[in-house]
């Protein structure tokens, strides 16, 4: 030990040792992680090997040729003979070569370094492009927006991750090349043709018009399904010229959803509002036609008992009376008086009643759940909106049929997100369920049902304020009404009450 | 037959409900608003009054809180049609609420406001309410 420290100590104390030492530190530290050397070996050795092999077939040459010369002029008798001359002469020519060589070696060293050192430049730009792109990749394909670049032609020559998903496509891959208008812009909402001279986004690239957001047309999937959009485009230039343009879309279906439900909501809002504000005058007006009726009634009375016009102008009165409360009922505004009762008994106390609304054709069918089912609600609403459903059943099967009435208990988990289920708070919930084996509501107008005024009843059969009222009642008790209908084989509309836990339910939540 | 004054601000509906209580055979009163009654029964004394609750100027429901502070509280028949801004039922609900011994809703029957008018002047007198300081 002692021994190995006093050796080290020796020849680190050597200046050569030393020079040697600081020289490798150099070398190593401008070659920064050590990646200069392998480069600056690739280059150099195969040099170096090459010149050494150079400079020794010249000397064996050059050698050879001289031992003939000097043969050939007698100065040797032979040339495998060794004279001092020979000897001399080899020593002569081997300095020299060496000396040339050993030049050439130091010639090629720097020219080396350099060359690796370049080739490093290179090296690391590339590298730093490969990364560059590796993260603009990354960051498209973590994008919500689709995004796509085109040429001149239209071809694409980009798309990101979210632009592929949301055109029905595996990989961005499969788009690049191919003529994107043709591909997913190729008809309009409605399915007719939308030619790509019309289309904004070609045309900019013709026309360089300024950059374009639309928000009212549609893009198609690859399995020919379409969606409502909102795209933005911009030209792509280089030099002053619009080599392409890129796009940027979103797909705004449920955006879409979310506008639709909010106007219908404002619709709701106004014609209440609206119901609201007339219903004094009405019933003042009410008042004096029923009013005068009633007098005229009694003036008359004594001469002619029977009045049969008179008797039609109060059953009008009567039905303007019924609308008017209707009209309020939808406005919201009336006061309900909710209290806990059981669903099941209601339904079965209402069962007789429903009955009389009902002709023979129609058979009224009960299924009701096992368990109990309590709510807090209005009972005296509740029933309205039982026996609205019941008639509107009857009215949709002219020619008899079953009217299946149920309930149900039925939770709500927290992440339901289909249909008219999502905006309701979760918990559990108690349906009432009228089905009828009738017509069924075309899909056209099931979007309209649940509005103030909307029949398909005959002019003076209906006042097309049933559904709109239940709908007002049933929101005002924190539930919601779903309709359910096909075409020939009937309608089911259901009726969702928050049972007493799920009115605690979001209370916790909150905790 | 009983004294009854009348107060709505539709000269068509007091017509219509004084064309009622003339066929009960009562004597009929007539105001515009609140302060065209209290004005009148200054000087006259009525066994009943009838409301309507929403009118401009001074409305039912001050016509019914200065009667109730009279001496001898009259008996009061509120009745309502609602109004732009309050739901009838709410009205209705509000009134039932204060000194009245009836609330009525429009359009209301003969026959229903008559049952009404003998009720009220069958039952016993109303008590006074404290005055307000």
């Amino acid at each position: 030990m002692f021994q190995h420290d006093k050796a080290y100590n020796y020849w680190y104390s050597q200046p050569v040792f030393s020079v040697l030492y600081i020289l490798w530190g150099t070398v190593k530290q401008s070659s920064n992680q050590q990646s200069m050397m392998p480069l600056f070996l690739g280059r150099f050795l195969p040099l170096a090997l090459f010149t050494l092999l150079a400079g020794g077939a010249i000397f064996l040459l050059e050698h050879r040729s001289h031992l003939d010369l000097l043969y050939k002029f007698g100065k040797i008798q032979s040339i495998d003979e060794q004279s001092p001359l020979t000897i001399a002469l080899e020593q002569h020519q081997f300095i020299t070569i060496a000396s040339v060589t050993l030049l050439a070696l130091i010639i090629a060293a720097p020219v080396a370094w350099l060359k690796a050192a370049r080739q490093r430049r290179d090296l690391i730009a590339e590298h730093q492009n490969r990364e560059n792109l590796r993260s603009i990749k990354l960051l498209l394909d973590s994008t919500i927006e689709g995004i796509y670049g085109t040429d001149k032609e239209g071809r694409c020559i980009l798309a990101n991750r979210s632009c592929a998903n949301q055109l029905g496509y595996g990989s961005p891959e499969q788009l690049l090349g191919k003529e994107m208008h043709p591909l997913m812009h190729h008809s309009h909402a409605d399915g007719s043709p939308y030619p790509a001279s019309e289309c904004r986004a070609h045309r900019m690239v013709d026309s360089g018009a300024t950059p374009v957001l639309v928000t009212d047309e549609v893009f198609w999937r690859q399995d020919g399904s379409s969606f409502p959009v909102s795209y933005s485009i911009h030209p792509i230039q280089e030099n002053g010229q619009i080599i392409g343009m890129v796009c940027t879309f979103v797909d705004i279906s449920e955006r879409r959803q979310l506008e639709d439900q909010l106007r219908h909501a404002q619709k709701m809002e106004a014609v209440g509002q609206l119901a609201g504000g007339i219903a004094h005058d009405f019933n003042n007006i009410l008042q004096i036609i029923s009013g005068n009726t009633q007098i005229l009634q009694y003036d008359q009375n004594q001469q002619n008992p029977e009045q049969p016009q008179l008797q039609e102008i109060l059953k009008a009165v009567e039905r303007g009376t019924a609308l008017t409360r209707s009209m309020l009922a939808f406005s919201r505004k009336q006061t309900i008086n909710p209290a806990p009762f059981e669903l099941n008994q209601m339904v079965k106390d209402s069962l007789l009643l429903a009955q009389k609304l009902l002709t023979k054709e129609i058979t009224l069918q009960l299924k009701l759940s096992e368990e109990a089912l309590v709510i807090t609600a209005d009972e005296v609403l509740l029933q309205q909106v039982l026996f609205n459903l019941i008639t509107n059943a009857r009215d949709a099967m002219p020619n008899g049929g079953t009217i299946t009435v149920a309930t149900a208990e039925q939770s709500i988990a927290e992440n339901t997100s289909t249909g008219s289920l999502q905006r309701c708070l979760p918990g559990t919930y108690a349906v009432l369920l009228v089905r009828d084996t009738g017509q069924g509501i075309p899909e056209e107008i099931r979007q309209k049902i649940f509005e103030p005024f909307f029949t398909t009843k005959e002019v003076g059969k209906g006042t097309g304020l049933g559904l709109s009222m239940i709908y007002g009642t049933i929101k005002q008790h924190g539930g919601f009404v779903q309709a359910e209908s096909a075409e020939g084989v009937g309608s089911c509309f259901s009726v969702f009450l928050p049972t007493v836990s799920a009115c605690i339910l979001p209370k916790q939540h909150t905790k | 037959m009983a004294k009854i004054l009348l107060i709505d601000d539709d000269p068509q509906v007091r017509a219509v409900l004084k064309g009622f209580l003339q066929i009960g055979r009562h004597q009929v009163l007539e105001a515009g608003n609140g302060v065209q009654a209290k004005k009148l029964l200054t000087d006259v004394q009525a066994d009943l009054v009838i409301t309507d609750i929403v009118m401009p100027e001074s409305d039912g429901f001050e016509v019914i809180m200065s009667c109730a502070r009279k001496d001898q509280p009259l008996k009061i028949i509120a009745i309502t049609g609602g109004s732009p801004n309050l739901a009838q039922q709410t009205l209705l609900a509000i009134a039932q609420k204060m000194p009245v011994n009836k609330v009525l809703s429009k359009p209301v029957t003969c026959e229903e406001l008559l049952t009404a008018v003998q009720d009220v002047l069958n039952a016993p007198t109303n008590a006074s309410l404290p005055q307000s300081t």
